[in-house]
Parts: structure tokens; sequence; C-alpha cells
């Protein structure tokens, strides 16, 4: 458990250094360039001194600090967009502290670096990224796998972050290769990716690194954004979205939007998301529970965005 | 929502708490249009599904992925959601469906707290026709349901069931559940008889209306508008989004009594063996 070999990952678009190996962030090599990023094994206190916002697993402090914590797994402060001090529980794996790693302390770092993260999952099919989106539940991983099958790199599982450079198309960056998925899900596509484990020992949920070829994904010029609504139809049925409604309500297009909130994001988040809105082709994807049409669902994704990009 | 009186921001949420298969879905539809006037219903509008065991409030309001939570981790800090919501919400009244069983997480605390509880409205059906109409809706046996209702590890959903969007949810035995709500909710608790909803949905729903602090003056449209048939129409043509399982429907036939042409003898007196205590307590003789 305790490895004292400080690695280098790429880590949602940031050089990370850390204490911790990471099975489902890609190596870097070029370990002359100074981290921009690091997880730190240290002592974390209980509770922030006068937290602006707290949850029983979220707190956040005057100064932007933000500690994420569950009693089974651990505490992780996050500070600056730079720092995270890991202080684990004793007994706590490391595939369970990576889970959280490539999940809520990531969208908070983004948040903290100024990073647009959408709550979306991501594949790169043609040299373009399609961003899956959508509340929890609604299917992310699930529409990312079945585009795997087709053909498609997983860029990032849960959380994709966006990059805006000038007036370049905006850019997807991958995060997380490892793909989380329910059990029903898990069966459906249990021989793509080479090995699936619980994310937390005794946990339903299944992770596997889905990755195409032995190269990891680069960033991507951003294709489109497909939002995930919560319905049943018998049919799926995909439409473009226009205007203010494709990234309305922002709380289903961005991770963690209260989090980026209570950082001083509102205006930055607002902003980077009408920008995507301007920008990008929206669609709003409703589709049938289950996994009959899934394949009917590929195929209508793959055509809108062939038609629209 | 048009509300009699608002009570403080404290006691603003109401449970409208059954066994799965009860009639809740249609109740809440019926309390839906008596704020609205009593109009017709949308089945699959949006707001209407306002799910206990949803994850999306807990993950949005806590700011952490309930995916990455074990059940204990996530029914320790369910109770204090509902005060977070509370906070934030300019609702008068708070109105969410419930399938769990009236329970208290592991360390102790009631999951429905009282303190935040105008009360719950407990929907039961006679067991015998919950059997058959949980039977089609879950396709299993109606041998399988049975066995079911008397489980007392009773969740759905099950490891393999499709559980993205909502937490596990606890029935325990349909006895447990009854007894749960109606003897140790802590809070004030309306009961509503299925049946008595099928035979007189306008008179129900005024006492319902006047136990949450509804203006019940429009009960009897909304009780015009919510007609079963109505919803029943509205899944052929449209579907319901609600409905996990596409090889169902959700509103089948909305009848008390059909476990009279369905059930055995044995199936039967299984479920009178399993519930009669609870079942000569409401009725269902």
């Amino acid at each position: 458990m305790q490895s004292g070999m400080a690695r280098s990952y790429l880590f949602y678009g940031c050089r990370l250094q850390s204490a911790l190996p990471l099975s489902f962030a890609s190596r870097f090599v070029q370990s002359n360039l100074a981290p921009e990023v690091v997880v730190v094994r240290g002592e974390v206190a209980r509770e922030l001194a006068d937290p602006v916002w707290s949850s029983p697993f979220v707190s956040i402090g005057g100064d932007g600090a933000v500690l994420i914590q569950v009693e089974a797994v651990g505490r992780f402060l996050v500070r600056g967009g730079h720092t995270i001090t890991l202080h684990a529980r004793t007994g706590a794996t490391e595939n369970e502290i990576e889970a959280f790693l490539m999940g809520p302390v990531a969208g908070v770092l983004l948040h903290q670096r100024g990073v647009l993260p959408l709550h979306a999952s991501c594949v790169e099919i043609g040299g373009v990224a399609i961003a899956l989106a959508g509340g929890v539940g609604r299917g992310k991983s699930t529409l990312a796998a079945a585009l795997v099958r087709r053909g498609a790199a997983l860029m990032s599982d849960d959380i994709c972050p966006v990059g805006f450079c000038g007036s370049a198309a905006p850019v997807a960056i991958p995060g997380s290769a490892g793909l989380r998925l329910w059990p029903d899900a898990h069966e459906v596509f249990a021989s793509t990716g080479p090995a699936w484990s619980p994310i937390r020992p005794g946990h339903a949920k299944q992770v596997g690194a889905v990755c195409r070829g032995a190269e990891p994904p680069a960033p991507c010029p951003l294709g489109a954004v497909i939002r995930l609504k919560p319905d049943n139809p018998a049919e799926p049925a995909i439409r473009r979205l226009h205007g203010p409604s494709a990234v309305w309500p922002m709380n289903d297009v961005v991770y963690r939007l209260r989090i980026g909130r209570a950082l001083g994001r509102s205006e930055g988040l607002f902003s980077d998301a009408t920008r995507l809105a301007d920008e990008l082709p929206f669609f709003e994807l409703r589709r049938p529970h289950g996994f009959e049409q899934l394949e009917r669902t590929a195929d209508l994704i793959l055509g809108a965005i062939g038609a629209a990009v | 929502m048009v509300t009699r009186s608002v009570t403080g921001n404290e006691a603003r949420f109401a449970w409208l708490a059954s066994y799965p298969r009860s009639g809740n879905t249609w109740l809440r539809f019926l309390i839906a249009s008596l704020t609205q006037g009593g109009r017709a219903i949308d089945i699959n509008a949006p707001g209407l599904s306002a799910l206990t065991a949803n994850r999306s409030e807990f993950d949005e309001f806590f700011g952490i992925d309930s995916t990455l939570l074990t059940d204990d981790e996530i029914n320790r800090a369910r109770p204090r959601l509902f005060g977070l919501i509370a906070g934030r919400s300019k609702e008068p009244l708070i109105l969410r469906k419930v399938h769990d069983r009236c329970l208290r997480n592991p360390d102790g605390q009631r999951m429905f707290p009282p303190e935040v509880s105008r009360g719950a409205v407990y929907i039961v059906r006679d067991p015998r026709d919950v059997a058959v109409s949980y039977a089609h809706f879950a396709g299993v046996g109606i041998d399988e349901a049975i066995r079911r209702m008397g489980d007392p590890d009773m969740a759905v959903p099950t490891r393999r069931e499709h559980r993205a969007p909502y937490f596990l949810q606890l029935f325990g035995t349909w006895s447990q559940h009854v007894r749960s709500w109606l003897d140790d909710a802590g809070m004030p608790v309306h009961l509503v008889r299925y049946e008595d909803l099928i035979a007189d949905a306008a008179t129900e729903l005024a006492r319902v209306a006047g136990f949450l602090g509804l203006l019940p003056g429009a009960a009897s449209e909304a009780a015009a508008a919510v007609r079963f048939e109505a919803l029943r129409a509205q899944e052929t043509e449209r579907g319901f989004r609600e409905l996990m399982n596409r090889e169902t429907r959700f509103f089948r036939q909305g009848r008390a009594g059909a476990w009279r042409s369905v059930l055995s003898a044995a199936q039967a007196d299984r479920l009178w063996k399993d519930h009669g205590e609870v079942m000569t307590r409401l009725g269902y003789l």
C-alpha cells in the first residue's frame, strides 16, 4: 500500500505526480517537466476551519480548499488546483482511493483550476470527440461502451474537461480510462476490455480499462455534446437543441455545478457553457431503458454527428 | 402549489408511502391534478416523479457521487439530505414518493426524519391483489411474488437489476412494511385504502388534501381528470418513463378483488398465513 516512488501521469489534462499508483490515468514520461498537480500522503483534519459550504462528504473552506471525505476510504484535501493531500484510512484499497481521485477529487481540482468539467463520458471517433452528458444514472458510461464497441476510443468516463484556447475550437481533454458500469450493463460489455473489477471491495459497480490500441488518447476537438434525458420512450430519438435550452439546466451539463459555484466559478462556468453551445451542436437523446435498442441508439448518435460535424 | 396554510420551514415534507403496486403513482397524479385545479396530467411530465430513492438529489446536494458509495454510507447520510432540500426549496409542501419501509439507518436514525415531516400518506392494498399485480409488473410467477412479499430481506433493485438511477429500496415483508409506517413512523400518518380510492377517488383525495393542508376544492375535477383509464390510455399511446421493464405495463387493470379469479386457494392461504394479522387489522378478510 505505501509505495515510496512517486509516479507521473496525465490527469485530466494536468501533469500529475502521485504517491499513489493509478490504473486509469496514462503514464507521463517526460519527467523533466515539473508537475502541475501533486498527490501527497499526509495528515488531513476531519474538518475545515470556517467552511463556507458543507455536506457529510464535502466541505469548502473560505480559501477555496475542498475537503472530500468518506469514512471507510479516507480524506482528500484539494488546495489551489495543485495539491491533493491524501489521508487514507487504514485498510482502504488503492482501487477505491483511485475511484474517488478519478471522480469527485478530479472534479474539484478542475473547478479550482477554472476548467469546465462537463458531466459527461467522452469518446473520440474519426478525430472528433463526442461528449455524452447528463446526471447520475442516465447511461453515459453504457452509451460510451456501445460507441467503443463501434470503434470509438474512450477519452473519459463521467467527467470530460473542456479546454478553450483563444479562438480555436473547444478541445476535449482525456480523463479516466476506467469505464464504470452497473452489473446489468457490465453483463452486456463483459467481453470488452482487458479486466473488470469492483470499484470498491464488495461494491456492485464494475470498472474496466477500456482502451483502443496502445496509445493513450490525446486531446481532440469536441465535435458535439449529446444530452441524455431521463425518459423511457418506445424508440430512441435524437434532436438538435438550439438557443439557451442547449445548456439548460446547467447542473445537468456541468459536473458538480454547486461546488463550482461555491468556488466562485458561477460566471466562468456560465460563459464557458454558453460558448460551448455557440460553437458546437448540442443534441438531446431520449432512449428506452434496457439494452435491446443500444445498437440503434448508437446508430442514431453516429448519424446525427455525421450530419452535423 | 396552493395550500391552505404554510407551516414552518422544517416540517414541509410529506411522504407518499406504500408497498409497490398499491396505487402510489395514481394518488401522486391525483394530488398533482388537485394542486393544478383539477387539470389533466401528463404522466411523463418532468417534476412528477420525485422518488425518494432517486440518486440525483443526493449527488447534487451533497456534492458527491453516490455511485461510489456503499448502501450503508448512503443510508447514514440520507436523513440529512431532506433538511438541505427543505432549506433550499421554496415549496410550501415537498411531496416525495417512498417504497422503502419506514426504517432506521445503520446509526439508528430515522431515514424519513419526523422533524422535517408534515406527515405520511400510507396507501395500502389487499396483498392478494398486490401479489397478482406485482407478478405481472416484475415478470415473475405469482408464487415468486408471494415469496417476495414474505421475505424480510426483500429489496429492489436486486443485485442484477438496473440500479443506475436509484438507491437500494428496502421493503421487508408486506406486513413489516405496513406496520413500519402505521405504527412506527414517528409522525402523523393518514391511511388510504386502494379499494376506497377505486370506489370514490374524489372523497379520498379530499381527505388526503385535508391531511396535507391542501385546498380540496378541485378534488372532484382531479378525480375525473386522473381516472385510471386515462392514465392507462396515455401509457398505451406514449409509454411511461418510470416503467423500467418494457415487457409489461405500469397501469394494468386498476381493479380491486381481481385476485379472486387468479389466485389458487393454496396461494391465497399462503398470503393469509404470512399476513393474516395485518390483513385482519385492515379489513382484508
